[in-house]
């Protein structure tokens, strides 16, 4: 008898992986015109100066968290490059844009993950502003990390993987 | 005649682009309503102010896929358009909105301009058709035909 609600560990996500990874090139060469390249990671993945845009998909079997983490130029250039127009970093409408974002690229996952038979439903989607942001995720999660390079800069995702156990029954 | 168009979206830029957008199909000339939520759209919603609703799906306080069901709900609503306007793309959400909900078409986020006009073009065409009073039922099809079949 399990305890409900626990998550289980020790499950592989690759495909889940993939089809988040797949979101975002696809949706970034949407918006944007270009594709991402995903890269070797050069840092920890903190933010000297950046926005994260942060969603979760939640299905009855499996939770995702998605971070995607933009530095200041690379916010700047994506976000000129959605909107038509140049929107400073520090203005209200840079978090509208990162969190308009982050919501694109899980809907595009949630397509994906539909087509796996994988059930899961949007959260809103909130956004981090600030210098020296180190977006952490508990430890006990599957948790992926992924560097991107792009023409209008390098940013990364961040994922995180929760099974619940559903085996335990009154 | 002015399209008189209902837009909601929690976020700015979106309803921002999504006018944009709207405008740059040359479809028609638009009078906007913006509503940030299903919930604002409701308070600000009149069936005789409204020819057109372009309507986000994940929204605080009410989804748009609720303020879809309310307005369908409502009486003198069957000749007002609504359509999604949303990132969220599984078939089970579309099927969803457009057979169950009511909602007219259905609009993927990012969109184009050119995709936008192609998707829009029979249902604006098929509501200024009805306001000049040339509608000929058998010979429309999609949006128009639906419409006044009902």
């Amino acid at each position: 008898m399990g305890d409900a609600g626990a998550i289980v560990t020790g499950q592989d996500y690759t495909h889940h992986t993939k089809c988040l990874t797949q979101a975002v090139t696809s949706t970034f060469a949407s918006i944007c015109g270009f594709q991402p390249e995903p890269k070797p990671e050069t840092s920890n993945g903190s933010l000297m100066e950046g926005i994260v845009g942060i969603i979760s998909l939640i299905g009855a079997e499996y939770a995702f968290s998605l971070m995607l983490g933009l530095p200041h130029g690379t916010a700047e250039s994506i976000a000129r490059k959605f909107a038509g127009f140049h929107i400073p970093f520090e203005d209200p409408d840079m978090a509208d844009v990162v969190g308009e974002l982050a919501n694109i690229v899980a809907g595009d996952a949630a397509a994906r993950l539909d087509a796996l038979g994988v059930k899961a439903e949007l959260s809103l989607p909130t956004v981090a502003r600030g210098s020296n942001l180190e977006m952490l995720l508990p430890e006990k999660l599957s948790r992926s990390r992924i560097d991107f390079s792009s023409a209008q800069g390098d940013f990364w995702l961040k994922l995180a993987f929760g099974k619940h156990n559903t085996s335990f029954k009154r | 005649m002015k399209l008189r168009a209902l837009v909601m979206d929690d976020s700015r830029i979106m309803r921002k682009m999504v006018m944009e957008s709207l405008m740059q199909t040359q479809l028609a000339d638009f009078a906007f309503t913006e509503a940030m939520d299903g919930t604002e759209g409701l308070s600000k919603f009149d069936a005789a102010q409204f020819d057109i609703l372009f309507v986000d799906w994940n929204m605080p306080n009410m989804s748009g896929i609720d303020f879809v069901r309310k307005i369908r709900s409502m009486p003198g609503t069957r000749r007002i358009a609504i359509i999604m306007v949303t990132s969220e793309k599984t078939m089970g959400k579309v099927m969803d909105a457009l057979d169950n909900a009511g909602a007219n078409e259905y609009i993927c986020k990012p969109f184009t301009v050119e995709e936008l006009g192609r998707k829009l073009k029979p249902i604006i065409q098929g509501i200024q058709a009805m306001a000049a009073g040339q509608a000929k039922p058998e010979k429309q099809s999609g949006f128009f035909s639906k419409l006044v079949s009902q």
